[in-house]
């Protein structure tokens, strides 16, 4: 048999015990969502950042690299200062706030931060995060799909079918416990690969770094600038021309176009969460420094990893495979069946995350609210993984209709970050932020992205920026003409901004 | 032909991320110490 994918098995029985032994262990919802706020700062950190890379760090990224050269690694630079500034300025003050108000999920958090009864904070962030999260956990799947489709010389939508099987049976068992174990694992594993892998490959070339510069600069010296554009098209022919007109650099709006991806973070539920969960504000620094080192690190790799790819394969008919090829062209098959397993690795510990968050969005917000208040904690975990298998089934709809990791992540980023960035900044840092002005704005930054990314895509503006930015926008106006919040709000936010008692 | 990186390059690829790598471990240094 295959040493690949003898590896790649091993592996996956390997999460789905741990997924198995957690599934005996969980007793509570408390434990199934949030690990009892009981996570220490390794884990947390890299449970974070695992979650955050899906299959977008090891396949699309890399791609978007391989394909247009050294530009296209400012989405790289606006991601890492992003998480640095996530966990600056988010992290501690949304631990110790969440523990205030007793929120597990984030919409618990919008409603209890603004004592909102009527349930509308609720619902607009579930209702947000059920769509959003729907459209990314599809680009795991197609990422899946990828990797099954070129190991095993299956059909792509037999391949999806698999990815899906996996995934699906590992968070149905397994709860945050078990997530973040496994992130813990996956994430040592991802930055593992995107370190040891352009070093291989730039040693088996020969030459080094300055001949891998010479080889893609006799390609096309665009490649190496980072100020330049270059197209690539695969189906036409033209590998790597420069352009649109040859000269053309990149202009302010293809440039924050690509940096305000690290605008996204505020507002992802499936990595904030992890802050809620983490043992004590404490020790976030520790988590934090892990954190920021992972994501840079991994970024720089993958970086490398698209640029060396250029000069070291031949041209690829879909430039998201060019990890996928380097390792299989470049590694025995025991090593490429681990490295394989690093991007298995990176799909499934964001979309176990991912689908954590969205089952607790159905669970807690609809079905305990709405429809049945007194559920027991073993209806709401049934009702919990009962949602884990809708979301996979419409992520597999999602996934069979087209388009890239990139394009499908890019669209889900843009959705959630525009819809709750705002409103947890503004509701951890501004007093006055009132319930309608952060319910206007969640709805403001959702539907702006979702209507610029179908209407005004064409200015090849990210559909993010306008989002955020009007949503910011609402939130102000709406929350300073309203009335302000009550004493007990009030009182409640002083509380969150200093350090707790049991600290 | 000899190519080497340009400077925008090398320096917004390792620069940003040299930077927040030490800002961080400025602040987890600083945090243990207020903790004694």
């Amino acid at each position: 048999m295959n040493p690949t994918i003898v590896i790649l098995v091993l592996y996956i029985l390997g999460m789905l015990s741990i997924g198995y032994y957690f599934y005996k262990k969980n007793q509570s919802v408390d434990d199934y969502f949030l690990g009892g706020r009981s996570m220490n700062p390794y884990v947390t950190a890299l449970s974070a950042q695992a979650s955050d890379m899906s299959g977008w760090l090891l396949l699309g990224f890399p791609g978007a690299v391989y394909a247009g050269g050294f530009n296209a690694m400012w989405i790289g630079i606006g991601l890492a200062v992003g998480t640095y500034l996530n966990w600056q300025i988010t992290a501690k003050r949304l631990r110790r706030y969440t523990e205030v108000v007793d929120a597990i999920t984030l919409s618990d958090y919008f409603e209890n931060r603004f004592h909102d009864n009527s349930h509308a904070l609720r619902i607009v962030s579930a209702l947000a995060i059920l769509v959003f999260f729907t459209i990314y956990v599809s680009s795991g799947l197609v990422a899946g799909g990828l990797l099954f489709e070129s190991l095993l010389g299956i059909n792509f939508k037999i391949a999806v079918v698999l990815a899906v099987v996996i995934v699906g049976i590992y968070t149905f068992l397994g709860g945050y416990f078990a997530v973040c174990w496994t992130d813990f694992f996956q994430g040592s594993l991802m930055l593992i690969a995107l370190i040891v892998t352009p070093l291989v490959v730039v040693a088996a070339l020969g030459g080094g770094f300055g001949g891998l510069w010479n080889t893609i600069g006799d390609i096309n010296p665009d490649l190496l600038n980072a100020g330049e554009l270059v197209n690539y098209n695969f189906a036409e022919k033209v590998m790597w021309t420069s352009g649109p007109q040859p000269g053309d650099g990149i202009n302010f709006i293809g440039l924050i176009s690509l940096l305000a991806w690290g605008l996204g973070y505020f507002g992802m539920p499936h990595i904030i969460v992890r802050f809620m969960g983490i043992k004590s504000a404490r020790e976030i620094p520790v988590a934090r420094f892990v954190g920021v080192t992972w994501v840079a690190l991994s970024l720089i790799g993958a970086t490398l990893v698209g640029i060396i790819g250029i000069a070291a394969l031949d041209p690829l008919s879909n430039p998201e495979t060019v990890f996928l090829d380097l390792i299989n062209k470049y590694f025995n098959p025991w090593i490429a069946g681990i490295f394989m397993a690093a991007i298995l690795a990176a799909i499934m510990s964001t979309i176990d995350s991912q689908l954590l968050v969205a089952s607790s969005a159905l669970a807690e917000d609809f079905y305990k609210s709405f429809f049945k208040p007194d559920a027991s904690e073993k209806q709401l975990l049934v009702a919990s993984r009962i949602t884990v298998v809708i979301i996979t089934v419409l992520g597999f709809i999602l996934a069979l209709t087209g388009g890239s990791v990139m394009d499908i992540v890019s669209y889900a980023w843009a959705g959630l970050g525009a819809s709750f960035g705002p409103a947890i900044l503004f509701s951890l840092f501004w007093k006055k932020t009132s319930r309608n002005g952060v319910l206007a704005g969640i709805i403001t930054g959702g539907v702006v992205v979702v209507l610029w990314k179908n209407l005004l895509a064409f200015t090849g503006l990210y559909e993010i920026i306008p989002g955020f930015i009007l949503s910011a926008l609402v939130i102000f106006i709406v929350s300073s003409v309203g009335k302000g919040p009550s004493e007990e709000i009030l009182e409640e936010f002083e509380r969150a901004m200093k350090p707790l008692a049991n600290e | 032909m000899e190519y080497g990186l340009p400077f925008i390059t090398w320096f917004w690829l390792f620069v940003p991320c040299a930077v927040i790598i030490g800002l961080s471990l400025i602040s987890l240094l600083n945090s243990g110490r207020s903790d004694q």
